[in-house]
């Protein structure tokens, strides 16, 4: 891991609050455009047809009057894959949203830790020892 | 961060050994909490309690069952009994992960004052 060095702080931070704010802007996009998605699954030859959002709550559920000539185990059946194609699909959407998104946050370079407070110390008592000695 | 009060100002060794320690404590309790959390299904009934269903962890369903008299009232009533049940169901299985998570972290780390819930909501309030 490359450290920077003391004169080139302000330098660092400047890039470091660029690439963070740019992220956060990136996320929220991504949130918003999550929160619009909207999965559609079918079933029983088009006659049950489900729409759920990307948490995969059901946001809505549409059953064709003819429906209701299929016995209540075939309903219940076809009610099942209708909104489990409908979830997959909301999952599959958000999942394209947040790969979109990855590229963005993936660039943040790690957070500094107790390694760059060791590093630091360790170059200030050298230069301190080489320009007293 | 964990709860126990600390002086930004005045970091002792002390006080990151207990931190460090309460964040293994942590992160053990949740990736204990992770597999009991995989098996976890949360049922719901609609309000007539003809339409029963069942959901995993995730809130994906595994299975609606749809009784014979949940079908005399016709189309748009049995729709809402399916949205119904199966939101119902969803609410469940998140209570019980939440009740999961919320007992595993406290018997990890007794005095630790994070709620993962509450944090959950903070993180998600972070992109508002």
């Amino acid at each position: 891991m490359s450290w920077p060095a003391p004169d080139q702080d302000s330098q660092y931070l400047d890039t470091i609050l660029r690439q963070t704010r740019d992220a956060m802007r990136h996320l929220r996009a991504a949130k918003h455009m999550i929160g619009q998605v909207e999965g559609t699954g079918e079933a029983a030859d088009g006659l049950i047809r489900v729409r759920t959002g990307a948490d995969g709550v059901l946001r809505h559920v549409d059953l064709n009057p003819r429906a209701l000539r299929l016995t209540p185990e075939a309903i219940g059946r076809e009610v099942t894959r209708a909104i489990q194609s409908a979830q997959d699909d909301s999952a599959r959407q958000a999942k394209e949203i947040v790969n979109g998104v990855a590229s963005h946050v993936d660039a943040l370079p790690e957070p500094l830790d107790e390694r760059f407070v060791e590093h630091r110390v360790e170059t200030a008592m050298r230069d301190l020892y080489s320009g007293g000695l | 961060m964990f709860g126990h009060d600390l002086n930004p100002m005045d970091l002792r060794p002390q006080d990151v050994d207990r931190a460090t320690e309460q964040a293994r404590g942590v992160e053990a309790a949740l990736a204990e909490a992770d597999g009991l959390l995989a098996e976890l299904t949360g049922t719901g009934r609609s309000r007539s309690g003809h339409v029963s269903a069942v959901v995993n962890a995730e809130g994906r369903v595994l299975d609606v069952t749809v009784g014979e008299r949940a079908l005399r009232e016709g189309a748009i009533a049995l729709c809402e009994d399916i949205f119904t049940a199966v939101g119902n169901a969803q609410e469940d299985v998140q209570r019980q992960a939440e009740a999961l998570l919320r007992g595993h972290l406290r018997q990890a780390v007794p005095d630790l004052a994070m709620d993962p819930v509450e944090l959950r909501q903070r993180l998600e309030r972070l992109l508002d």
